[in-house]
């Protein structure tokens, strides 16, 4: 039965768990961005629309800023499973 | 204005279309499975899928919509850009492993894993086709406008025309020739996208900062500031967000794509790529409408007609002339036709894999059998396809896409993660929690201003005061609370050993894969 093995598969389970972990805390930080930059949108659009300078408001560099952090935290997963979870899945025993 | 007959521009369109026909005949000749059919075969690499997935996921509604929304609204139609590109590192953190290792073909597999196949592969292949039919009107509705503008065609006939050229590469190329669509096509529209920025910038001393400052100079500081045109009230625009940011991590076209690839590995690079891809074209979009504020005016835009959604290929013709005008028209309409093709493709699937192959056929089909009704179901998409997009004529393709997004927020992705995570979830809190948020999705669409002031033409201060109206545009923030809230009071409800049991054998399958023996053998 595979279920009872995965249960007594102490490393199996640690590793699913720590991956979830991971996945939890990187998926928590991109909701707090994104949501903390949609809360400012829908609840204080004077501050996010003071201008800085010319041509340059808070929503011009915060709105970007949004996109280039999915990309890093995307980029920090992958660097994560590649080097540390793969071979964690490949060193334990099926 | 250019209407009708531009030689350049239609002979772009046709050498496109060449090609095009060339891959599918190709791929015809190798698609002889269902594996194939559908998953190419397992054999596109994690770089090649990152472009076909960028390839689906950058509609008409991302070069033409946003752009057009930014054109007329300034800062606001970023809030869609962004929103479309949260979703991909939920995907990516909690969806990407246990998908690809437990599944085989579309996300129903991993819902359906562990619980009760019938019922749940029926409610799930309803949610998907509510939402693959409402992203399919959005597409064809801008393609239709396209064509109308290119050619001079009617409306009606564009979009038959779009219809029938993306019924014959699904019918006969499948997933491995839309795969090569798609890469080609993102391929081309990044291209473009970077060129029509490129010249935009070229005015302003390639310094952005000094094109939105002529915005602002010639339309105000508004432009640079949110605004409330877009996304009128506060909760809306948390609900819109909800929509997009979720709604992304449960489409079921994107989520299709993860089988494409190898292996699990494969398939989370693609999504990086994919992610990468997308987040740059965003940054282009986001100059490419600024740009055509600028340079042709909102007026212009506005003028030309399809909810602004020509504001991209106007403002390529006044800085690239007609050649380029040409080609920013073939490319968005390849855009189109690939994406309108990787949808169908996932409402086939739904149809033959999920409902037929599994439900009618209680999974003794045979796999000619499947392939049949497949293509069937290509027919039978296709033609909802070219009349729904006859019917919602004018409507902004951003717009439209969102609401295809919030339906699959609500639907799909509360009874995706909780298969995943929850060992308590059951087949009835399944059922449940899929069908409540197809249906109060839909519902509140039908009853928010879209519909009834929009569509209906009905006056705003009439309906206001009805019991039943709803203020909300985007229905994500009621919908997806409902839908798991009823997932989890059904599940605590009810009991079924059997998910239970399996749970644990799910999650070593997430992080073992699938047994040896069922992988198929193409992986080799």
């Amino acid at each position: 039965m595979t279920a009872k093995e995965f249960r007594s598969n102490r490393g199996a389970v640690d590793l699913a768990n720590r991956r979830l972990r991971v996945a939890l805390i990187l998926s928590a930080l991109m909701i707090v961005i994104y949501f903390g930059f949609m809360g400012l949108f829908a609840f204080d659009k004077p501050w996010l629309g003071t201008i800085l300078v010319p041509g340059l408001s808070y929503c011009i560099i915060l709105g970007p800023a949004v996109i280039v952090s999915s990309f890093v935290l995307c980029l920090i997963y992958a660097l994560w499973a590649n080097r540390v979870y793969d071979p964690g899945v490949k060193s334990l025993n099926r | 204005m250019p209407q009708g007959n531009n030689a350049l521009a239609i002979s772009f369109f046709f050498i496109f279309m060449a090609l095009t026909l060339v891959i599918t005949y190709w791929a015809a000749r190798r698609t002889k499975s269902t594996e194939h059919f559908f998953a190419a075969g397992g054999q596109i690499t994690a770089w090649q899928n990152g472009w076909a997935l960028a390839g689906d996921f950058l509609s008409a509604a991302a070069l033409l919509g946003i752009a057009g929304i930014v054109t007329s609204n300034g800062f606001d139609g970023m809030i869609y850009s962004i929103g479309w590109l949260v979703g991909w590192p939920i995907v990516m953190f909690l969806i990407v492993e246990p998908l690809r290792n437990v599944g085989t073909f579309t996300f129903a597999d991993v819902v359906a894993y562990r619980l009760t196949q019938r019922p749940v592969r029926m409610a799930a292949a309803v949610g998907t086709l509510a939402v693959i039919l409402f992203y399919l009107i959005a597409q064809m509705v801008a393609t239709g406008s396209l064509i109308k503008l290119l050619f001079g065609l009617p409306y009606v006939w564009s979009v038959i025309l779009v219809g029938a050229v993306m019924l014959v590469y699904v019918l006969f190329g499948g997933m491995l020739a839309t795969t090569w669509v798609q890469i080609i096509k993102a391929g081309l529209l990044m291209a473009g996208g970077a060129l029509l920025a490129l010249l935009v910038l070229l005015h302003f001393e390639l310094n952005p900062l000094r094109l939105f400052a002529a915005a602002a100079e010639k339309y105000g500081t508004k432009v640079l500031q949110p605004g409330s045109r877009v996304v009128s009230g506060q909760w809306d625009a948390i609900s819109l967000g909800l929509g997009l940011m979720f709604g992304t991590a449960a489409m079921p076209h994107i989520l299709m794509r993860v089988y494409t690839v190898r292996d699990v590995k494969e398939a989370r690079m693609s999504i990086l790529h994919a992610t990468g891809i997308i987040g740059i074209f965003h940054l282009f979009v986001f100059i490419i409408g600024f740009g055509a504020m600028v340079m042709v005016g909102p007026e212009a835009v506005a003028k030309a007609g399809g909810g602004g959604n020509m504001a991209a290929p106007l403002l390529a013709l006044a800085v690239g002339g007609n050649a380029f005008f040409g080609f920013i028209c073939a490319v968005a309409f390849a855009t189109m036709l690939a994406v309108v093709a990787g949808l169908t493709l996932s409402g086939v699937a739904t149809l033959s894999h999920d409902i037929w192959a599994s439900v009618v056929r209680n999974g003794n089909c045979p796999e000619s059998e499947q392939l049949l009704v497949a293509r069937g179901a290509t027919v039978l998409i296709a033609l909802f396809a070219i009349v729904l997009g006859v019917l919602f004529e004018g409507q902004n393709v951003a717009f439209m896409a969102g609401l295809a997004f919030s339906i699959a927020c609500a639907a799909n992705f509360p009874a995706l993660v909780l298969a995943i995570f929850w060992r308590r979830f059951t087949t009835p809190a399944a059922v449940a929690s899929i069908l409540t948020g197809t249906i109060v999705s839909l519902v509140l669409i039908l009853l928010s201003p879209t519909v009834q002031v929009d569509l209906l033409g009905k006056a705003l201060k009439e309906i206001e005061t009805n019991w039943w109206f709803v203020p909300l545009r985007n229905p994500a923030i009621i919908a997806m609370p409902l839908s798991f809230g009823i997932a989890v009071v059904v599940s605590l409800f009810t009991s079924e050993t059997a998910a239970d049991d399996r749970f644990d054998e799910m999650r070593n399958r997430i992080l073992f894969g699938a047994p040896r023996a069922n992988l198929p053998q193409a992986a080799e």
